[in-house]
């Protein structure tokens, strides 16, 4: 089978190039990553601008609210086939990819009813395998983006069932929130090379990314 | 496997190149020639279009264009030293009974040198092979399609229409050259046989040749540090590096196809 197929141009990413590319973006954008309602939740990072400041939760009786911090390591893909494990029951299938993170989820924890002056931070780092689908969205001839969306999200070794059932479900809303701010431009998954007018794709097959289309 | 792969068919090859062969900078080129009584100076400039893809891979491993047209119109500034018509009516003395000796006056006619402007413009059409050729020159990827052997131009028709229009604007100058009347056959059958269609063979070969043989067609072309998101708000921009860019033709999918292999770091 011919690289364009039916059609008449082929752009294919690898994913040993959309990882490269997701590094570069995560390092050059470390506040995509990292999520905190003030420098004193979890390590002090390098600058201010490398975390995504946040709102304390609010709840009556804790005054100025809960402290707490959210940080991704920079995300992994395996496009199909499969290469990477997966724990059960995530299960890769043609069209999808699968991601592999860790999470370090910190809470200040006080102490006393008095904000000022307590507070330890107290956090956990979780492994984190998902899976799921390029969605593309077209803006013009030959100009669209594409970005990665997730299906589902397992978190292993966490008791009580519920209670992995309900952080698999923080961090799949949280982690699909962070990769929406990725959202390739063609150009970019091409390099520049041959503009197209996007007939097919993304596709994943072939532990690649897969357009196809027409000259523009 | 490499981190990026891009691939056109000869369908989209014909759309692509098509469009690159027609917006090429306009091509020119000037020289001097002397054949006989007269000098020209030619000033060309020409342009690409058209032209039809067949991708052949190895081991031709060629990208035929055919039917390329390559216009060119030529300004020509031909000079005309008409010395050659310099003459002198003799003196001529004779001896008359009672008056005695009596000569004419000696008349020498002299020609000036004329300017005879001429334009011409043209078409001619030929088939390329070219290859594709990957360069990075300081921080830039360039992949483009150049000339593999230079094509035969087949000029001859243009240059038998150009004699013509040469030999008219020549007659057209030599009729306005003052007491030429009598001479004025003979100055066009010395000038005219001093200009052959062989001649400005030589000329016209030898102004458009270079101009195909360096013919060179973009295919793709990237700064070493390709921008993979814009900068947005408070984000700076996010670069790759290209660190490869390999070009091949390859039909091993049953397809003619024009590839590029494209490895990046972060």
């Amino acid at each position: 089978m011919s690289l364009t197929e039916a059609e008449n141009i082929f752009a294919g990413l690898n994913e040993q190039g959309l990882n490269t590319i997701l590094s570069a973006v995560f390092t050059a954008r470390p506040r995509q990553l990292n999520y905190r309602t003030s420098p004193s939740v979890a390590a002090v990072p390098a600058s201010a601008s490398s975390w995504t400041t946040l709102p304390t939760i609010a709840f009556p009786g804790v005054p100025g609210g809960i402290d707490y911090a959210v940080r991704f390591s920079i995300p992994r893909v395996d496009f199909f086939p499969q290469t990477q494990p997966l724990p059960p029951p995530l299960n890769l299938v043609a069209g999808q990819f699968s991601l592999q993170t860790e999470v370090d989820l910190t809470l200040l924890c006080s102490r006393s009813a008095d904000r000022e002056g307590s507070g330890k931070p107290v956090g956990v780092r979780l492994g984190v395998a998902a899976t799921g689908q390029p969605v593309v969205q077209v803006t013009g001839p030959g100009k669209g983006t594409v970005s990665l969306d997730l299906l589902a999200v397992e978190i292993v070794d966490i008791t009580p069932d519920p209670l992995e059932s309900l952080v698999e479900c923080l961090v799949l809303t949280l982690l699909r929130a962070v990769l929406s701010s990725v959202a390739l431009p063609f150009e970019s998954l091409r390099a520049g090379a041959f503009s197209l007018n996007l007939l097919r794709g993304p596709e994943t097959e072939d532990d690649q990314l897969k357009l196809y289309g027409a000259a523009v | 496997m490499p981190d990026i792969l891009t691939a056109v068919d000869e369908t989209a090859a014909n759309v692509i190149m098509s469009k690159e062969i027609s917006s090429l900078a306009p091509l020119a080129a000037s020289r001097n020639s002397t054949f006989g009584p007269f000098s020209i100076e030619w000033e060309l400039s020409a342009s690409f279009s058209q032209g039809t893809i067949d991708i052949i891979p190895p081991p031709a491993d060629v990208i035929r264009i055919a039917g390329v047209r390559l216009s060119y119109h030529a300004e020509l500034k031909l000079t005309l030293d008409l010395g050659f018509l310099d003459f002198c009516l003799p003196q001529v003395c004779v001896t008359l009974p009672f008056i005695g000796r009596v000569c004419t006056p000696r008349v020498c006619l002299s020609f000036p040198t004329i300017e005879v402007p001429v334009s011409h413009s043209s078409t001619v059409d030929f088939t390329a092979d070219v290859r594709p050729s990957v360069t990075l020159a300081g921080d830039e990827w360039k992949v483009e399609a150049v000339i593999v052997g230079v094509p035969q131009l087949v000029l001859g028709p243009a240059a038998t229409a150009l004699l013509g229009v040469i030999g008219g604007a020549v007659t057209a100058a030599l009729l306005l050259v003052p007491a030429i009347g009598p001479l004025l056959a003979l100055a066009s059958a010395v000038i005219l046989a001093s200009l052959t269609v062989a001649n400005l063979l030589g000329v016209l070969g030898a102004l458009l040749n270079p101009l195909v043989a360096g013919l060179r067609i973009p295919l793709y072309k990237s700064p070493r540090l390709f921008e993979i998101l814009p900068a947005s708000g408070q984000d700076s921009a996010v670069f790759v590096r290209l660190d490869s860019v390999v070009a091949t033709l390859d039909d091993s999918g049953g397809e003619d196809e024009l590839v590029l292999a494209i490895d990046i770091s972060s």
